[in-house]
Protein backbone atom coordinates (compact mmCIF):
# COMPACT_ATOMS: atom_id res chain seq x y z
CA UNK A 1 0.00 0.00 0.00
CA UNK A 2 1.68 3.18 -1.07
CA UNK A 3 1.06 6.35 1.49
CA UNK A 4 -0.88 9.72 0.71
CA UNK A 5 0.86 12.71 1.31
CA UNK A 6 -1.68 13.77 3.74
CA UNK A 7 -1.37 10.93 5.56
CA UNK A 8 2.78 10.91 5.93
CA UNK A 9 2.68 14.38 7.05
CA UNK A 10 -0.61 13.45 9.72
CA UNK A 11 2.03 10.39 11.49
CA UNK A 12 4.75 13.05 11.32
CA UNK A 13 2.87 16.05 12.77
CA UNK A 14 1.26 14.12 15.23
CA UNK A 15 3.87 12.24 16.39
CA UNK A 16 6.41 14.58 17.01
CA UNK A 17 3.87 17.23 18.40
CA UNK A 18 2.75 14.18 21.01
CA UNK A 19 6.38 13.66 21.89
CA UNK A 20 7.29 16.69 22.72
CA UNK A 21 3.60 17.50 24.37
CA UNK A 22 4.14 14.25 26.25
CA UNK A 23 8.07 15.31 27.28
CA UNK A 24 6.99 18.81 28.34
CA UNK A 25 4.08 17.80 30.58
CA UNK A 26 7.42 15.71 32.15
CA UNK A 27 9.56 18.64 32.59
CA UNK A 28 6.72 20.96 33.85
CA UNK A 29 5.78 17.84 36.71
CA UNK A 30 9.77 17.28 37.32
CA UNK A 31 9.86 20.77 37.81
CA UNK A 32 7.31 21.01 40.44
CA UNK A 33 8.88 18.48 41.90
CA UNK A 34 11.77 20.14 42.55
CA UNK A 35 10.53 23.30 43.40
CA UNK A 36 8.67 21.52 45.90
CA UNK A 37 11.31 19.90 47.36
CA UNK A 38 13.89 22.65 47.20
CA UNK A 39 10.94 24.70 49.37
CA UNK A 40 10.84 21.73 51.91
CA UNK A 41 14.89 21.91 52.21
CA UNK A 42 15.13 25.51 52.71
CA UNK A 43 12.89 25.38 55.40
CA UNK A 44 14.74 22.76 57.16
CA UNK A 45 17.53 24.42 56.84
CA UNK A 46 16.36 27.77 58.05
CA UNK A 47 15.01 25.70 61.10
CA UNK A 48 18.42 24.13 62.00
CA UNK A 49 20.22 27.08 61.85
CA UNK A 50 17.99 28.80 64.35
CA UNK A 51 18.65 25.27 67.07
CA UNK A 52 22.30 25.14 66.63
CA UNK A 53 22.13 29.14 67.14
CA UNK A 54 20.93 29.10 70.92
CA UNK A 55 23.62 26.23 71.60
CA UNK A 56 27.00 28.50 70.59
CA UNK A 57 26.36 31.54 72.56
CA UNK A 58 25.85 29.59 75.51
CA UNK A 59 29.50 27.76 75.27
CA UNK A 60 31.36 30.20 74.52
CA UNK A 61 32.54 31.53 77.37
CA UNK A 62 33.63 28.00 78.52
CA UNK A 63 36.18 27.71 75.51
CA UNK A 64 37.23 30.70 76.38
CA UNK A 65 40.24 29.78 78.81
CA UNK A 66 41.86 27.49 75.99
CA UNK A 67 43.38 28.97 72.83
CA UNK A 68 40.15 28.83 70.73
CA UNK A 69 40.72 27.21 67.02
CA UNK A 70 38.38 29.39 64.87
CA UNK A 71 35.62 27.24 63.01
CA UNK A 72 33.57 28.53 60.35
CA UNK A 73 30.05 28.03 60.39
CA UNK A 74 28.78 25.34 58.25
CA UNK A 75 31.88 23.32 59.00
CA UNK A 76 30.92 19.99 61.06
CA UNK A 77 33.04 18.68 64.08
CA UNK A 78 33.69 15.23 62.11
CA UNK A 79 35.72 17.72 59.35
CA UNK A 80 37.23 20.04 62.22
CA UNK A 81 38.75 16.41 63.21
CA UNK A 82 39.53 14.87 60.39
CA UNK A 83 41.55 17.88 59.34
CA UNK A 84 43.14 18.27 62.54
CA UNK A 85 43.76 14.15 62.72
CA UNK A 86 46.10 14.88 58.69
CA UNK A 87 48.01 17.53 60.25
CA UNK A 88 48.96 15.99 63.66
CA UNK A 89 49.89 13.15 61.14
CA UNK A 90 52.42 15.28 59.58
CA UNK A 91 54.04 16.77 61.80
CA UNK A 92 53.54 17.26 65.63
CA UNK A 93 54.89 21.07 65.47
CA UNK A 94 51.68 22.24 63.85
CA UNK A 95 48.47 23.63 65.55
CA UNK A 96 45.29 24.15 63.34
CA UNK A 97 44.13 27.92 64.47
CA UNK A 98 41.27 27.85 62.00
CA UNK A 99 39.44 26.25 59.75
CA UNK A 100 37.15 28.20 57.19
CA UNK A 101 36.41 27.52 53.37
CA UNK A 102 38.70 28.55 50.78
CA UNK A 103 37.39 31.62 49.40
CA UNK A 104 38.50 31.52 45.98
CA UNK A 105 35.94 31.18 43.31
CA UNK A 106 36.84 29.63 39.97
CA UNK A 107 34.24 28.08 37.12
CA UNK A 108 37.31 25.46 36.67
CA UNK A 109 37.89 22.74 38.56
CA UNK A 110 41.14 22.83 40.70
CA UNK A 111 43.13 19.83 40.36
CA UNK A 112 41.81 17.41 43.03
CA UNK A 113 38.07 18.56 41.36
CA UNK A 114 39.59 16.22 38.02
CA UNK A 115 41.00 13.73 39.15
CA UNK A 116 37.28 13.14 41.43
CA UNK A 117 35.34 13.32 38.63
CA UNK A 118 37.56 11.65 36.12
CA UNK A 119 38.00 8.86 38.90
CA UNK A 120 34.07 8.60 38.94
CA UNK A 121 33.47 8.77 35.41
CA UNK A 122 36.09 6.79 33.86
CA UNK A 123 33.82 3.68 34.17
CA UNK A 124 31.70 4.87 31.70
CA UNK B 1 24.30 -54.02 -1.47
CA UNK B 2 22.10 -51.72 -3.18
CA UNK B 3 19.84 -51.37 0.73
CA UNK B 4 23.38 -49.84 1.83
CA UNK B 5 22.89 -47.46 -1.65
CA UNK B 6 19.30 -46.61 -0.63
CA UNK B 7 20.05 -46.19 2.67
CA UNK B 8 22.91 -43.63 1.77
CA UNK B 9 21.12 -42.09 -0.95
CA UNK B 10 18.38 -41.36 1.43
CA UNK B 11 20.46 -40.44 4.46
CA UNK B 12 22.21 -37.63 1.50
CA UNK B 13 19.01 -36.67 0.81
CA UNK B 14 17.86 -36.03 4.12
CA UNK B 15 21.18 -34.08 4.79
CA UNK B 16 21.12 -30.44 4.89
CA UNK B 17 24.40 -30.06 2.26
CA UNK B 18 22.11 -31.79 -0.23
CA UNK B 19 19.43 -29.05 0.70
CA UNK B 20 22.08 -26.48 1.03
CA UNK B 21 21.03 -23.09 -1.56
CA UNK B 22 22.83 -20.51 -2.76
CA UNK B 23 20.75 -17.74 -0.59
CA UNK B 24 21.18 -19.69 2.36
CA UNK B 25 24.98 -19.79 2.39
CA UNK B 26 25.36 -16.14 1.69
CA UNK B 27 22.75 -16.12 4.95
CA UNK B 28 25.70 -17.96 6.37
CA UNK B 29 28.38 -15.84 5.38
CA UNK B 30 26.40 -12.60 6.53
CA UNK B 31 26.01 -14.73 9.51
CA UNK B 32 29.65 -14.82 10.13
CA UNK B 33 30.46 -11.06 9.28
CA UNK B 34 27.91 -10.20 12.10
CA UNK B 35 29.54 -12.59 14.51
CA UNK B 36 32.85 -11.18 13.84
CA UNK B 37 31.93 -7.63 14.36
CA UNK B 38 30.20 -8.80 17.64
CA UNK B 39 33.67 -10.84 18.17
CA UNK B 40 36.45 -8.88 16.96
CA UNK B 41 35.30 -4.74 17.05
CA UNK B 42 32.59 -6.04 20.04
CA UNK B 43 30.03 -4.45 18.26
CA UNK B 44 27.16 -4.73 20.91
CA UNK B 45 28.45 -8.13 21.22
CA UNK B 46 25.61 -9.04 23.95
CA UNK B 47 22.78 -8.79 21.68
CA UNK B 48 24.69 -9.06 17.62
CA UNK B 49 26.51 -12.22 18.84
CA UNK B 50 23.06 -13.93 19.79
CA UNK B 51 21.83 -12.95 16.55
CA UNK B 52 23.88 -13.86 14.44
CA UNK B 53 24.10 -17.23 15.73
CA UNK B 54 20.34 -17.41 15.24
CA UNK B 55 20.76 -16.27 11.44
CA UNK B 56 23.53 -18.68 11.20
CA UNK B 57 20.72 -21.66 12.93
CA UNK B 58 17.64 -20.78 10.73
CA UNK B 59 19.70 -20.48 7.27
CA UNK B 60 21.40 -24.15 7.88
CA UNK B 61 18.68 -26.42 6.16
CA UNK B 62 16.42 -29.33 7.71
CA UNK B 63 17.14 -28.05 11.19
CA UNK B 64 13.70 -27.63 11.57
CA UNK B 65 14.02 -24.85 14.45
CA UNK B 66 12.51 -21.76 12.83
CA UNK B 67 9.11 -22.24 10.53
CA UNK B 68 8.16 -18.82 9.28
CA UNK B 69 5.14 -19.94 8.05
CA UNK B 70 3.51 -20.67 11.61
CA UNK B 71 3.71 -16.76 12.49
CA UNK B 72 2.45 -15.79 9.20
CA UNK B 73 -1.13 -14.63 9.37
CA UNK B 74 -1.11 -12.56 6.33
CA UNK B 75 -4.72 -13.31 3.67
CA UNK B 76 -6.97 -13.36 7.33
CA UNK B 77 -4.96 -16.34 8.53
CA UNK B 78 -5.02 -16.39 12.61
CA UNK B 79 -2.05 -17.29 15.10
CA UNK B 80 -2.49 -21.32 15.79
CA UNK B 81 -0.60 -21.37 19.09
CA UNK B 82 -1.60 -24.86 19.01
CA UNK B 83 -0.12 -25.46 16.21
CA UNK B 84 3.06 -23.48 16.78
CA UNK B 85 3.34 -25.34 20.38
CA UNK B 86 2.82 -29.06 18.31
CA UNK B 87 5.35 -28.61 15.33
CA UNK B 88 7.58 -25.76 16.05
CA UNK B 89 11.32 -26.01 16.84
CA UNK B 90 13.14 -24.37 19.73
CA UNK B 91 13.22 -21.24 18.06
CA UNK B 92 9.92 -20.47 17.14
CA UNK B 93 8.83 -21.34 21.04
CA UNK B 94 11.33 -18.63 21.59
CA UNK B 95 10.18 -16.47 19.44
CA UNK B 96 6.92 -16.42 21.08
CA UNK B 97 8.45 -14.13 23.59
CA UNK B 98 8.93 -11.61 21.10
CA UNK B 99 5.84 -12.13 18.66
CA UNK B 100 3.77 -11.27 21.83
CA UNK B 101 6.11 -8.85 22.83
CA UNK B 102 7.16 -10.27 26.03
CA UNK B 103 10.67 -9.74 26.18
CA UNK B 104 12.03 -6.00 24.70
CA UNK B 105 9.59 -4.88 28.07
CA UNK B 106 11.37 -7.45 30.14
CA UNK B 107 14.72 -5.62 29.14
CA UNK B 108 13.34 -2.46 29.49
CA UNK B 109 12.70 -4.07 33.22
CA UNK B 110 16.60 -4.60 33.87
CA UNK B 111 17.72 -0.99 31.85
CA UNK B 112 15.53 0.59 34.33
CA UNK B 113 17.44 -0.96 37.21
CA UNK B 114 20.62 0.02 35.88
CA UNK B 115 19.55 3.41 34.78
CA UNK B 116 19.80 6.69 36.85
CA UNK B 117 17.47 9.30 36.14
CA UNK B 118 19.33 12.19 38.75
CA UNK B 119 20.82 14.21 35.62
CA UNK B 120 17.71 14.39 34.43
CA UNK B 121 15.45 15.37 37.45
CA UNK B 122 17.85 17.66 38.05
CA UNK B 123 17.93 19.16 35.24
CA UNK B 124 14.26 18.58 33.25
CA UNK B 125 15.07 20.49 30.58
CA UNK B 126 17.07 17.81 29.24
CA UNK B 127 13.51 16.14 28.45
CA UNK B 128 13.82 18.50 25.28
CA UNK B 129 16.77 17.45 23.86
CA UNK B 130 15.45 14.17 24.50
CA UNK B 131 12.26 14.69 22.64
CA UNK B 132 14.28 16.77 19.55
CA UNK B 133 16.06 13.58 18.94
CA UNK B 134 13.37 11.39 17.97
CA UNK B 135 12.67 13.83 15.23
CA UNK B 136 15.18 11.46 13.46
CA UNK B 137 12.32 8.62 13.89
CA UNK B 138 9.65 10.80 12.17
CA UNK B 139 11.97 12.66 9.18
CA UNK B 140 13.27 9.02 8.00
CA UNK B 141 9.32 7.78 7.42
CA UNK B 142 9.01 10.49 5.77
CA UNK B 143 11.68 9.33 3.53
CA UNK B 144 10.71 5.59 3.80
CA UNK B 145 7.06 6.34 2.72
CA UNK B 146 8.73 8.08 -0.52
CA UNK B 147 10.26 5.14 -1.35
CA UNK B 148 7.37 2.91 -1.36
CA UNK B 149 7.26 1.34 1.47
CA UNK B 150 3.84 0.49 3.56
CA UNK B 151 3.29 2.22 6.45
CA UNK B 152 4.30 -0.55 8.67
CA UNK B 153 7.69 -1.28 7.07
CA UNK B 154 8.07 2.45 7.16
CA UNK B 155 6.87 2.96 10.78
CA UNK B 156 9.28 -0.33 11.68
CA UNK B 157 12.66 1.25 9.45
CA UNK B 158 12.03 4.67 11.57
CA UNK B 159 11.93 3.48 15.25
CA UNK B 160 15.33 2.83 14.05
CA UNK B 161 16.10 5.90 14.59
CA UNK B 162 15.68 5.71 18.45
CA UNK B 163 18.72 4.17 18.56
CA UNK B 164 17.07 1.93 21.16
CA UNK B 165 17.26 -2.11 20.34
CA UNK B 166 14.41 -3.52 22.29
CA UNK B 167 11.95 -0.92 21.17
CA UNK B 168 12.83 -1.05 17.80
CA UNK B 169 12.12 -4.83 18.28
CA UNK B 170 8.86 -4.26 20.24
CA UNK B 171 7.51 -1.70 17.48
CA UNK B 172 8.62 -3.94 14.16
CA UNK B 173 7.60 -7.45 15.65
CA UNK B 174 3.46 -5.01 16.20
CA UNK B 175 3.62 -3.74 12.92
CA UNK B 176 4.81 -6.59 10.68
CA UNK B 177 3.07 -8.97 13.01
CA UNK B 178 0.77 -10.02 10.42
CA UNK B 179 3.61 -11.64 8.14
CA UNK B 180 3.51 -11.09 4.08
CA UNK B 181 6.11 -8.17 4.46
CA UNK B 182 9.30 -8.15 2.34
CA UNK B 183 11.60 -6.66 5.72
CA UNK B 184 10.99 -8.49 9.04
CA UNK B 185 12.04 -7.63 13.06
CA UNK B 186 15.35 -9.82 12.07
CA UNK B 187 16.03 -6.82 9.41
CA UNK B 188 15.34 -4.33 11.65
CA UNK B 189 16.81 -5.49 14.88
CA UNK B 190 20.39 -6.45 12.93
CA UNK B 191 20.02 -2.41 11.51
CA UNK B 192 19.32 -1.07 14.83
CA UNK B 193 22.42 -3.03 16.79
CA UNK B 194 24.72 -2.77 14.16
CA UNK B 195 24.25 1.16 14.46
CA UNK B 196 24.23 1.62 17.90
CA UNK B 197 27.37 0.05 18.08
CA UNK B 198 28.08 2.78 15.35
CA UNK B 199 27.15 5.79 17.54
CA UNK B 200 30.95 6.64 18.45
CA UNK B 201 31.65 6.73 14.57
CA UNK B 202 28.43 8.67 13.25
CA UNK B 203 27.66 11.16 15.70
CA UNK B 204 30.48 12.98 16.48
CA UNK B 205 31.08 14.39 12.25
CA UNK B 206 27.88 15.44 12.69
CA UNK B 207 28.21 17.06 16.09
CA UNK B 208 30.89 19.05 15.09
CA UNK B 209 29.46 20.14 11.42
CA UNK B 210 26.54 21.73 13.47
CA UNK B 211 28.41 23.50 16.16
CA UNK B 212 31.05 25.83 16.79
CA UNK B 213 34.27 25.99 18.62
CA UNK B 214 33.39 28.84 20.79
CA UNK B 215 29.48 26.58 21.65
CA UNK B 216 31.58 22.98 21.61
CA UNK B 217 33.50 24.43 24.46
CA UNK B 218 30.69 25.62 26.84
CA UNK B 219 31.57 24.64 30.37
CA UNK B 220 27.98 23.89 32.29
CA UNK B 221 27.14 24.76 35.86
CA UNK B 222 27.14 21.83 38.13
CA UNK B 223 23.68 19.99 38.16
CA UNK B 224 21.21 20.35 41.60
CA UNK B 225 21.40 17.72 44.07
CA UNK B 226 18.53 15.28 43.84
CA UNK B 227 16.66 14.20 46.97
CA UNK B 228 16.24 10.00 47.71
CA UNK B 229 12.29 11.11 47.63
CA UNK B 230 12.87 12.62 44.22
CA UNK B 231 13.94 9.50 42.77
CA UNK B 232 11.21 6.97 43.99
CA UNK B 233 8.36 9.48 43.03
CA UNK B 234 9.94 10.31 39.50
CA UNK B 235 9.39 6.75 38.24
CA UNK B 236 6.00 6.78 39.18
CA UNK B 237 4.94 10.27 37.90
CA UNK B 238 6.41 8.94 34.44
CA UNK B 239 4.06 6.32 33.98
CA UNK B 240 1.19 8.32 35.15
CA UNK B 241 1.97 10.84 32.80
CA UNK B 242 2.71 8.68 29.73
CA UNK B 243 0.45 6.11 29.86
CA UNK B 244 -2.37 8.83 30.68
CA UNK B 245 -1.17 10.52 27.72
CA UNK B 246 -0.03 7.54 25.30
CA UNK B 247 -1.17 4.28 26.33
CA UNK B 248 0.38 2.29 24.10
CA UNK B 249 3.63 2.97 25.32
CA UNK B 250 2.64 1.73 28.60
CA UNK B 251 4.17 -1.36 28.64
CA UNK B 252 7.71 0.13 27.63
CA UNK B 253 7.27 2.81 29.93
CA UNK B 254 5.96 1.42 32.79
CA UNK B 255 8.24 -1.82 32.71
CA UNK B 256 11.31 0.75 32.54
CA UNK B 257 9.74 2.74 35.46
CA UNK B 258 9.09 -0.43 37.57
CA UNK B 259 12.98 -1.16 37.02
CA UNK B 260 13.83 2.37 38.31
CA UNK B 261 11.65 2.17 41.12
CA UNK B 262 13.15 -1.31 42.52
CA UNK B 263 16.26 0.30 42.09
CA UNK B 264 15.32 3.84 43.97
CA UNK B 265 13.36 2.47 46.60
CA UNK B 266 16.29 0.04 48.03
CA UNK B 267 14.01 -2.07 49.35
CA UNK B 268 14.12 -4.88 47.12
CA UNK B 269 17.95 -5.46 46.07
CA UNK B 270 17.24 -8.81 45.65
CA UNK B 271 14.53 -7.85 42.61
CA UNK B 272 16.41 -5.80 41.41
CA UNK B 273 19.66 -7.47 41.42
CA UNK B 274 18.09 -10.59 39.36
CA UNK B 275 16.27 -7.85 37.40
CA UNK B 276 19.20 -6.36 36.34
CA UNK B 277 21.54 -9.78 36.00
CA UNK B 278 20.18 -12.97 35.76
CA UNK B 279 16.71 -12.20 34.30
CA UNK B 280 17.56 -9.79 32.23
CA UNK B 281 20.97 -12.06 30.67
CA UNK B 282 18.24 -14.45 30.17
CA UNK B 283 15.89 -12.44 28.23
CA UNK B 284 19.03 -10.91 26.15
CA UNK B 285 19.90 -14.65 24.47
CA UNK B 286 16.36 -15.57 24.05
CA UNK B 287 15.78 -12.83 22.31
CA UNK B 288 18.88 -12.65 20.16
CA UNK B 289 18.84 -15.69 19.10
CA UNK B 290 14.76 -15.77 18.24
CA UNK B 291 15.46 -12.48 16.36
CA UNK B 292 17.95 -13.75 14.29
CA UNK B 293 15.93 -16.43 13.75
CA UNK B 294 13.69 -14.74 11.44
CA UNK B 295 16.55 -13.25 9.41
CA UNK B 296 15.82 -15.41 6.80
CA UNK B 297 17.26 -15.57 2.97
CA UNK B 298 13.51 -14.06 1.82
CA UNK B 299 13.85 -11.33 3.99
CA UNK B 300 17.39 -10.21 3.71
CA UNK B 301 18.92 -10.97 -0.01
CA UNK B 302 16.32 -8.40 -1.47
CA UNK B 303 16.28 -4.89 -2.59
CA UNK B 304 14.42 -3.53 0.78
CA UNK B 305 17.44 -4.79 3.00
CA UNK B 306 19.79 -2.28 1.56
CA UNK B 307 17.09 0.44 1.69
CA UNK B 308 16.45 -0.07 5.52
CA UNK B 309 20.20 0.01 6.16
CA UNK B 310 20.10 3.16 4.35
CA UNK B 311 17.16 4.61 5.62
CA UNK B 312 18.94 3.31 9.23
CA UNK B 313 21.94 5.67 8.99
CA UNK B 314 19.91 8.07 8.00
CA UNK B 315 17.33 8.22 10.77
CA UNK B 316 20.66 7.91 13.10
CA UNK B 317 22.17 10.78 11.39
CA UNK B 318 18.99 12.84 11.57
CA UNK B 319 18.03 12.21 15.27
CA UNK B 320 21.55 13.31 16.06
CA UNK B 321 20.93 16.50 13.82
CA UNK B 322 17.57 17.50 15.44
CA UNK B 323 19.13 16.89 19.06
CA UNK B 324 21.91 18.65 18.07
CA UNK B 325 20.50 21.62 16.66
CA UNK B 326 17.76 21.81 19.35
CA UNK B 327 20.83 22.05 21.48
CA UNK B 328 22.12 25.32 19.59
CA UNK B 329 18.32 26.66 20.27
CA UNK B 330 19.20 26.29 23.39
CA UNK B 331 22.62 27.73 23.72
CA UNK B 332 20.73 30.42 22.46
CA UNK B 333 17.99 31.31 24.53
CA UNK B 334 20.34 30.55 28.05
CA UNK B 335 22.77 32.89 26.40
CA UNK B 336 25.59 30.07 26.12
CA UNK B 337 24.56 28.30 29.40
CA UNK B 338 23.70 24.75 27.44
CA UNK B 339 26.24 23.04 25.81
CA UNK B 340 24.55 21.67 22.13
CA UNK B 341 26.82 18.92 22.41
CA UNK B 342 24.75 17.31 24.50
CA UNK B 343 21.71 17.26 22.52
CA UNK B 344 23.61 14.35 20.66
CA UNK B 345 22.74 12.40 23.79
CA UNK B 346 19.35 12.24 23.06
CA UNK B 347 19.08 9.52 20.57
CA UNK B 348 18.88 6.64 23.74
CA UNK B 349 21.94 4.45 23.21
CA UNK B 350 22.90 4.50 26.78
CA UNK B 351 25.90 4.90 28.03
CA UNK B 352 27.12 5.15 24.39
CA UNK B 353 25.56 8.58 23.10
CA UNK B 354 26.30 10.28 26.30
CA UNK B 355 30.21 8.99 26.04
CA UNK B 356 30.63 10.32 22.86
CA UNK B 357 29.31 13.95 23.71
CA UNK B 358 31.83 13.97 26.57
CA UNK B 359 34.53 13.10 24.60
CA UNK B 360 33.69 16.02 21.49
CA UNK B 361 33.38 18.39 24.22
CA UNK B 362 36.41 17.07 25.86
CA UNK B 363 38.48 17.85 22.38
CA UNK B 364 38.07 21.56 22.87
CA UNK B 365 38.72 21.54 26.36
CA UNK B 366 40.20 18.32 28.18
CA UNK B 367 38.95 19.85 31.79
CA UNK B 368 35.18 19.76 30.58
CA UNK B 369 32.92 16.94 32.04
CA UNK B 370 29.78 16.80 29.95
CA UNK B 371 28.73 13.60 30.43
CA UNK B 372 26.78 14.16 34.00
CA UNK B 373 25.03 16.91 31.78
CA UNK B 374 24.58 14.43 28.70
CA UNK B 375 23.16 11.14 30.72
CA UNK B 376 19.93 13.68 31.31
CA UNK B 377 19.30 14.26 27.89
CA UNK B 378 20.38 10.50 27.29
CA UNK B 379 18.06 8.83 29.29
CA UNK B 380 15.01 10.96 28.21
CA UNK B 381 16.21 9.71 25.11
CA UNK B 382 14.82 6.17 26.39
CA UNK B 383 11.71 7.73 27.39
CA UNK B 384 11.33 9.49 24.21
CA UNK B 385 11.62 6.87 21.97
CA UNK B 386 9.34 4.37 23.85
CA UNK B 387 6.84 7.30 23.91
CA UNK B 388 7.14 7.53 19.85
CA UNK B 389 7.23 4.43 19.65
CA UNK B 390 3.68 4.48 21.51
CA UNK B 391 2.76 7.07 18.92
CA UNK B 392 3.15 4.87 15.97
CA UNK B 393 1.54 2.55 17.43
CA UNK B 394 -1.27 4.20 18.03
CA UNK B 395 -1.09 5.82 14.54
CA UNK B 396 -0.56 2.74 12.16
CA UNK B 397 -2.94 -0.16 11.63
CA UNK B 398 -1.33 -3.35 12.03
Amino acid sequence: MQMEGSYVLTVVLTGISVVFLGLILLIFFVWLMGKIFDAIKSNSKKKAETKTAVPETKAAPASASAPAMEVEDGISDEIVAVIAAAVAAMSDSYTVKSVRKSTAKSSRRTAWGIQGVSESTKVF
Amino acid sequence: MSYFLETLQSLWETSGLCNLTWQSCVMILISFGFMYLAIKHKFEPLLLLPIAFGMLLTNLPLTGMYHPELFDISGGKELSFGEILHEGGLLDLLYLGVKLQIFPPLIFLGIGCMTDFGPLIANPKSFLLGAAAQGGIFFTFVGAAFLGFTPQEAGSIAIIGGADGPTAIFVSSKLLGSGGYDIDTGTIALAAYTYMALVPIIQPPIMRALTTKKERSVVMTQLREVTKTEKIIFPIVVTIVIALLIPSAAPLVGMLMLGNLFKESGVVDRICKTAQNELMNIITIFLGISVGATTTADKIINKKFLMVIVLGVVAFCLGTACGVLLGKLMYLVTKGKVNPLIGSAGVSAVPMAARVSQKVGAEENPANFLLMHAMGPNVAGVIGSAVAAGVLLSIIPY
